[in-house]
């Protein structure tokens, strides 16, 4: 796995952005986005009531999809490393290095040395080699490689390792079912009004999941063959206005009026499930 | 170093991007997602002592550290 591939597959954590960077090389990840949709007014009110966009579940992560699909199974490892290794650390985690597994390892604060910390409270690298005892890494954020000694990897343990395995045995006939669930949900309309108790941080949040549930429906619809030029649009929205509430906070603008860019947001929402 | 190559490594310095080409992509080179790339945007904004237009704010329109001098470069 390479650090150029981690920002290129919409993810909403730094475990879903190892896990699809190191899918994507062997599997057509966009299947897993079957399960990605939430309806905005769903969102809306989660974020209305104080949830987080880095906890977010309003719609499963991406390796839950994948293991209840069977194309993956999982691993936790909790507790002191040594015990996990045998006493052979790091050389030990190579079992899980091989082209269709993938380890990651928690980190602590140790990990980013005073200079930046993680957007949630928790963090994760991946090893992508072993050699001369000394483990290979990537980074998700700060986007970064490197590498650590034995010693460097016990400072910076933060008690937990994930291991998967891609094990190919994809449930078709479970994926269909989701297919069809999903398809019938998207075919029902919209609500309006939803953003109108949502400011700030909050909606800003609301609308970063938005953008990651809609794109990967829209990735997903082109697995499917819809490509609907109307989505394309609502993904497009979905980002600029991401990105302009980003900077409005930032500038100090706490009391600029979203009404109409947010219509046009449901607007948008109807007109591409119309098309279905 | 043109003034706006110069305005946006100094920007690009603070956030921690140690070098970066015209040519390296924002996420992908420089390590900046969303979040950190408004940063960008609004420490260059203060740099210019001018806001940007919104519509020169389209995320998928500013993909390498060349897009980001450009926009720089508009406003000087």
């Amino acid at each position: 796995m390479k650090k150029e591939a981690l920002p290129q597959n919409p993810y909403l954590s730094c475990v879903e952005a190892y896990y699809l960077a190191w899918l994507h090389e062997f599997f057509d990840v966009r299947k897993l986005y079957v399960e990605s949709f939430a309806e905005i007014e769903q969102v809306a009110n989660d974020f209305a009531n104080d949830v987080k966009y880095e906890n977010y579940n309003g719609f499963a992560r991406v390796q839950d999809t994948g293991e209840k699909l069977g194309i993956i199974k999982h691993k936790i490892f909790n507790g002191d490393l040594c015990c996990h290794c045998e006493g052979r650390s790091p050389a030990a985690i190579s079992y899980g290095i091989q082209p269709r597994n993938l380890t990651l390892i928690k980190v602590n604060e140790k990990f980013f040395r005073g200079n930046l910390t993680a957007w949630r409270d928790d963090h994760f690298i991946a090893a992508t080699e072993v050699q001369e005892e000394k483990l290979y890494y990537v980074n998700h954020y700060p986007l970064s490689c490197g590498e650590l000694t034995q010693a460097q990897l016990f400072d910076v343990y933060g008690g937990t390792m994930l291991a998967y395995a891609y094990c190919d045995k994809f449930n078709v006939a479970l994926y269909d079912k989701k297919r069809a669930e999903t398809l019938m949900r998207l075919k029902e309309t919209p609500q309006s009004n939803c953003f109108k108790t949502l400011s700030g941080a909050a909606l800003r949040d609301a609308l970063g999941v938005l953008k990651i549930s809609r794109e990967r429906m829209r990735l997903w619809l082109l697995s499917e063959g819809y490509d609907l030029p109307e989505l394309n649009e609502q993904v497009s929205d979905l980002q600029r206005l991401y990105f302009k509430l980003g900077a409005d906070i930032v500038r100090g603008k706490n009391n600029a009026d979203y009404a109409n860019v947010l219509e046009n947001i449901i607007l948008n929402e109807k007109a591409w499930r119309q098309k279905l | 170093m043109s003034k706006a190559e110069e305005i946006l490594t100094n920007v690009l310095t603070d956030l921690g991007v140690e070098s970066a080409n015209r040519a390296d992509r924002i996420k992908e080179d420089c390590g900046l997602d969303s979040l950190s790339l408004v940063s960008v945007i609004v420490r260059l904004e203060e740099a210019l002592g001018k806001e940007f237009d919104d519509s020169d704010l389209d995320p998928a329109e500013l993909i390498t550290v060349g897009d980001l001098i450009a926009l720089t470069e508009k406003y000087l």
